[in-house]
């Protein structure tokens, strides 16, 4: 009772205060409220949490679920319009290919970024095993990319707790990019 | 309708003064850098590499030292055994490297212009035995250089075997250094070049990234001062149908070659980076050594490779030198 009695107080200045501004506001601007303010019952101490997430939810969570997706939208298009296929790979010399080729350096360094953006964004998950699956499934692709996009969806069935059937009896990923990504 | 729109939005700010300030701390643009304090080290670098190359490369290898390797990690006991060292501490790595990996050129070092003849023939072992990657493709002079170039960039064991096949001992003559005697392909000598520098156009990474990465080269380059004979150097193969690489001197037939040794350096150094690497870095180094480590041919890919250095096999890394 003592912890609720702690924290509560803080709150309710804040959202008092937030809303006396709101009603000098209306008052300043001579609009008459046409119902009760919605959010006054709620400032209680249980209740507060809740309630706002409540009132929320509806007015922002689109548009930033929005924001975020398209950001990451962006990222997955840079990704696939940069990404070489094999065909790609093998026009190139050998001193091209000695070490890891500038194309392939490209596309793991945007890899990196759509793997980041699924770790900071947890709602971007279920995106995140759409795109490996396609990524991984892409005969056109290098052996080495397919495989990256196949381990990274594996570890992301793990972290998410989202079922999605693995990777490993889906007949449009070849064997040899399987026991590639095992080598991790 | 007026008003409750404004008491959503004071709402909204009110419930995104915790939510939202979380949300935009952890953007994916958040690439700490590690931080690496200098360790010393015995390279010796030709006047033309630039600074910010020397300083690349002298991080990488002080970056060994912030990425201690578990010696009872299956991986690492594996690469132990290849590179036939007991110890993974940072000290017995470093040497492991500096044993090989003496010298450093910058890219477009040009063979011929830096090299001499000396005079009278040198008594080179396996006089015979030519590595089946560039079987038939060197001229008998130093030309050949060009050919070889692309296998590797190891200039000083390439620079090795164009004396060896002319039996005369080759000099090259390094800016800033000074005269270097190819007796053994052990001399070390590197080229660098864009393959180990990309352009990152700007893009920040952590630094630990590039420095896994330039380690696994280095460690790949360190691995073509050994051999003998037919495996000397332990060139580069075409890469088989199917690979990535088909029709490319980009594989290598040995298990126990400059493409494994340097993917699994990387690969171990990246796993015991651990929670200090960002998702971001773990899944770029990821692609790398899925990249590197798919370069192997086998027997089956490779048939009728010679003995002593069969396709699909581990090959003998003893190096040979110039007898007196
Ligand atoms: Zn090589």
């Amino acid at each position: 009772m003592s912890e609720v009695n702690e924290k509560i107080p803080g709150k309710v200045i804040v959202l008092g205060l937030l809303f006396l501004t709101i009603v000098a506001l209306m008052v300043w601007m001579e609009i008459k409220p046409e119902a009760p303010p919605e959010p006054m019952p709620v400032i209680h101490s249980e209740a507060l949490e809740p309630a706002t997430a409540k009132m929320a939810e509806p007015a922002t969570q689109p548009q930033e679920i929005s924001e975020t997706q398209k950001h990451f939208g962006q990222l997955i298009e840079d990704f696939k319009s940069s990404a070489p296929t094999q065909a790609d790979l093998q026009k190139l010399t050998a001193q091209q290919v000695h070490y890891t080729p500038e194309v392939i350096f490209k596309s793991a360094l945007r890899l990196g970024d759509i793997a980041q953006a699924i770790a900071d964004h947890k709602d971007l998950a279920a995106a995140g095993l759409k795109f490996y699956r396609e990524c991984a499934e892409n005969s056109a692709s290098p052996n080495s990319l397919r495989a990256s996009c196949y381990v990274r969806h594996e570890k992301l069935i793990e972290s998410s707790g989202l079922i999605e059937p693995s990777l490993s009896k889906d007949s449009q990923v070849s064997d040899h990019v399987k026991s590639l990504a095992q080598k991790l | 309708m007026k008003s409750s729109r404004l008491v959503a939005t004071a709402l909204f700010f009110l419930a995104c003064l915790s939510a939202c300030s979380k949300h935009d701390s952890s953007t994916s643009s958040d690439q700490p850098d590690i931080n690496i304090p200098a360790v010393g080290n015995h390279m010796l670098f030709e006047s033309s590499v630039s600074g910010e190359r020397v300083a690349a490369l002298n991080e990488s290898i002080s970056s060994i030292y912030q990425v201690t390797l578990d010696p009872s990690e299956v991986d690492v006991i594996s690469m132990a055994r290849m590179m036939k060292v007991d110890d993974v501490r940072p000290e017995a790595l470093q040497q492991w490297l500096e044993k090989r990996v003496s010298y450093v050129v910058n890219d477009g070092f040009d063979i011929q212009a830096h090299a001499s003849l000396a005079d009278g023939t040198a008594n080179y072992p396996f006089p015979n035995d030519v590595p089946d990657a560039i079987k038939g493709k060197l001229k008998k002079n130093v030309d050949g250089s060009i050919d070889a170039q692309v296998i590797m960039l190891n200039i000083g064991a390439i620079s090795y075997f164009l004396g060896k096949y002319v039996h005369r001992l080759v000099n090259l003559s390094l800016d800033g250094i000074g005269v270097v005697p190819l007796v053994s392909p052990r001399i070390g000598l590197l080229e660098i070049g864009p393959g180990m520098f990309p352009d990152m156009q700007g893009k920040k990474v952590q630094n630990i990234l590039l420095d896994i990465f330039r380690a696994g080269i280095l460690f790949h380059e360190a691995r073509h001062s050994d051999g003998h004979g037919v495996g000397l150097g332990f060139m580069h193969a075409v890469c088989p149908p199917g690979s990535d690489y088909a029709g490319i001197n980009a594989c290598d037939a040995s298990t126990n070659g400059p493409y494994t040794i340097g993917s699994m350096m990387q690969k171990n150094l990246m796993k015991a980076c651990g929670s200090r690497c960002t998702e971001h870095t773990m899944t770029v180094l990821e692609l790398y050594y899925l990249d590197l480590s798919d370069r192997l041919v086998t027997s089956f890919n490779v048939p009728g490779t010679s003995a002593g250095a069969e396709a699909g096999t581990a090959w003998d890394d003893a190096p040979e030198a110039i007898q007196p």
